[in-house]
């Protein structure tokens, strides 16, 4: 039953990771609710993400080569363990919605304003829906592209904006109260970084499974500065108009202006963070088509791939109104929606197989119905 | 039947990529907002007045015709004439006038009279009448804020009068006049006769708790052309002063210039001093400044220091003025003239209470504690805040002759 053939190795893993973490976060810059402390929130957002991601990691570590549907097929058992995988698999579903509608949003109310939303919709769809019934490693070989050129590409535009800086923008550091402060990390944690746990959908594929962490945490780091550097770059560019706009990198990047040559290059920046968007709704529906094969003891995971397409599309028409709900959602219930998944579904799941004594390490499946601890004398 | 001649499979991967391909030539030039140059116009320059009747706004804007500017066919707006037509500039633009209730509504209003799509992203320049700036220039500000259109550095000002007037009128020598008043207003600010003032910093401005914005200022001069016809052209010099998005004064030649010389925006300029029985003009080459601030027991201090380099340009008296000691007499001269446009304008922004320098987020920056107190009563605050002055300005040069060429008979 071998639903995925293909493998990726850890530098792909790393720039699927970034791709998939700046998908969101471009569009929907965490931390903002800090102000001008903005990067500093994001900075306590990566330490706080990493220690979520390490709770993942050590389930993935524990079951390598099974995705999180298998495992908790094999930890709780068949009948609570699909639950259980039918709520992650619905967090997977909801999050390509959001990141659908985002991008729909952005271009709509940004670019192409009599374009009906979802005319930008099917387009974005399609390409995630050929590229998921591709497989993980062409979603991943995109990835590596995409990422390579969108990041030099973003080094090139922070370039260009070095003319218009005042750092004076970021002073007095350090001066939003805690609880705000901590709050805007907690955002940064949640929304994209730790977002990252939907890749236990995908650590099974990877070449090396040693490679997990590493890679994994290397991912996190590097979308975090990443990230920064966008919340530093924005603020020290748009300096106190920066809270007012719904999405203060665009209006950053549309001030380049370089001896009236180089400037409307907005677009092109846009279609960049098109591209990471592109990714990470692959993965997304890749990650929800897969674990539903895996659920339903499919064959094979590809003739989910259009189903799930079109319902996650109708959803993200649905979810918000108008973009100021969406990010609305995004900082005020977000951080709060998606801990049970981020954290407490694999903390659990950790937990209850450890008390069970229940690991792999060789990959062998299981047989249905319970099973009787087993001790492995393997570490 | 088969669209390709080959195998079965190959004809249906062929047939699907030229679907693909298709559909995404007709969706991605541009979807439902597909706009092809000739349906569109495009608009230079908006000017924007109060009507008599209260609450409506005018708004006057230079639209081009592409086929003025080229020889023929659409040629993109914003280039200066290449063959087609030399002689008079205005025909390359169009004016057209309208009224409405907001500015969206205004520029709404203009289809009938455009025939095409308005387009907004090659506008240059928004100029606001001072009377409607006087009542409140946000109500302008944010259409241009909201809408993705307008460019960023879209230049803003304010004109003495109406702002219509100035719509109406040739300004540099751009085919465009609102293109040659977007460049007026660069070249102005280089030599600090009028701050250089785009939407991106009328915005931070706006946005900021205490700093206020500025605005360059515009009106009309007449100009005797070769002919000795007269012309009436548009002229950029000084600077209107905003407490919050009211307009409450303005700033003379000297002061805008002080203007300049606290926020480090001087690049050039001329400094003219009073010597040995003439005046000599000193050219700024480079000018440094930094703003320290500083809380001294309970009393607002801003401490200025100013480097400036300037070479003597030209002098009008036979002395010779390379000597040391002279060269100290002018330094001393030069110092005190740039003192005097400083206090200058820091005195006017005080009178008319209006932090135009950022000295309150420079405090803020600094005594993040104490600003807490502070913001509140700026307004008060600020016309009580006492200058510190330190001025080093040096004459580095005095062009290519050492001595005036002229010799005492």
């Amino acid at each position: 039953m071998a639903l995925e053939k293909g493998r990726i190795n850890s530098t792909g893993l790393i720039m699927l990771i970034f791709g998939f973490a700046v998908g969101s976060s471009a569009l929907a810059p965490s931390g903002r609710i800090a102000g001008a402390d903005a990067w500093i929130a994001i900075l306590i957002g990566i330490a706080e993400a990493l220690l979520i991601a390490a709770v993942f990691l050590l389930l993935t570590k524990r079951f390598p080569g099974k995705t999180l549907v298998e495992i908790s097929d094999i930890v709780y058992g068949p009948y609570l363990g699909k639950i259980i995988s039918v709520i992650f698999l619905w967090y997977l579903f909801h999050l390509g919605s959001l990141v659908l509608g985002n991008y729909t949003g952005y271009f709509s109310s940004l670019f192409l304003v009599r374009t009906p939303p979802i005319v930008l919709l099917a387009s974005i769809i399609l390409i995630c829906v050929s590229a998921a019934k591709k497989g993980i490693e062409v979603i991943t070989r995109c990835g590596v592209i995409i990422v390579s050129v969108g990041l030099f590409f973003y080094l090139l535009t922070t370039f260009f904006l070095s003319k218009y800086f005042e750092i004076k923008y970021l002073q007095p550091v350090l001066t939003t109260p805690a609880p705000q402060l901590l709050w805007a990390a907690h955002g940064a944690a949640t929304f994209p970084l730790a977002e990252t746990v939907a890749f236990l959908m995908v650590f099974p594929f990877l070449n090396n499974k040693r490679d997990t962490v590493p890679a994994t945490f290397t991912g996190i780091i590097f979308t975090g500065l990443v990230m920064t550097g966008v919340a530093v770059r924005n603020t020290v560019v748009l300096g106190p108009s920066e809270k007012a706009y719904i999405y203060p990198s665009f209006h950053a990047i549309t001030t380049i202006n370089i001896a009236e040559i180089i400037n409307r290059v907005e677009i092109v920046a846009s279609l960049f963070i098109l591209c990471m968007g592109f990714l990470k709704t692959a993965v997304l529906l890749y990650g929800v088509s897969l674990g539903t094969a895996q659920l339903c003891s499919l064959r094979s995971y590809r003739p989910l791939v259009v189903p799930v397409a079109v319902l996650m599309s109708i959803l993200a028409l649905y979810n918000f109104p108008n973009p100021v709900e969406f990010v609305r959602f995004v900082n005020n219930a977000y951080p709060v929606y998606a801990l049970p998944f981020q954290l407490v579904i694999p903390l659990l799941t950790l937990i209850i197989a450890v008390i069970r004594k229940t690991e792999q390490r060789d990959g062998n499946s299981e047989p249905k119905g319970r099973r009787p601890p087993t001790e492995s004398k393997r570490r | 039947m088969r669209l390709f001649p080959t195998t079965e499979k190959k004809n249906k991967k062929l047939c699907l990529l030229l679907m693909s391909l298709l559909i995404i030539v007709v969706l991605f030039s541009g979807c439902w907002d597909w706009m092809e140059l000739n349906d569109i116009t495009i608009i230079s320059g908006i000017g924007l007045d109060e009507t008599e009747e209260q609450g409506k706004i005018r708004l006057t804007v230079q639209v081009i015709r592409p086929d003025a500017l080229s020889g023929g066919g659409g040629d993109t707006g914003g280039t200066k004439g290449g063959g087609g037509l030399g002689g008079d500039e205005t025909q390359a633009v169009r004016l057209l006038t309208t009224t409405g209730e907001t500015v969206f509504q205004a520029i709404r209003n203009l289809g009938t009279q455009a025939s095409h799509r308005l387009f907004l992203s090659h506008t240059h320049v928004v100029v606001i009448s001072r009377e409607a700036a006087e009542k409140g220039i946000y109500r302008f500000i944010d259409f241009f804020a909201r809408d993705t259109e307008p460019r960023p550095n879209i230049r803003v000002l304010i004109a003495e009068r109406e702002a219509g007037e100035i719509m109406r009128h040739a300004s540099g020598v751009e085919s465009i006049p609102a293109l040659g008043l977007y460049r007026a207003v660069q070249t102005a600010a280089l030599n600090a006769l009028a701050p250089d003032i785009t939407l991106q910093d009328a915005k931070i401005r706006l946005a900021s708790e205490t700093t206020e914005l500025v605005a360059p200022l515009t009106k009309l001069y007449v100009e005797e052309g070769i002919d000795g016809e007269k012309k009436t052209r548009v002229d950029v010099a000084g600077t209107a002063v905003f407490r919050g998005d009211k307009m409450v004064g303005t700033l003379n030649k000297k002061e805008t210039r002080g203007l300049h010389w606290i926020l480090d925006k001087v690049k050039t300029g001329i400094i003219v001093i009073e010597h040995a029985g003439g005046k000599q003009s000193l050219e700024i080459v480079k000018a440094e400044s930094k703003i320290t601030p500083e809380i001294r027991d309970n009393e607002l201090v801003v401490k200025i220091k100013l480097d400036v380099n300037t070479i003597l340009g030209d002098q009008q008296c036979v002395k010779i003025l390379t000597e040391p000691d002279e060269i100290a007499l002018l330094e001393e001269k030069q110092t005190a003239e740039i003192r005097t446009e400083i206090t200058g304008a820091i005195k006017k922004a005080q009178e008319l209470k209006a932090d135009i320098f950022g000295f309150g987020d420079e405090f803020h920056r600094k005594y993040p504690e104490q600003w807490k107190k502070l913001e509140q009563h700026w307004v008060e605050l600020f016309p009580g805040i006492k200058i510190e002055l330190e001025i080093k300005s040096d004459i580095k040069g005095t062009g290519a002759i050492r001595e005036p060429v002229y010799r005492l008979r």
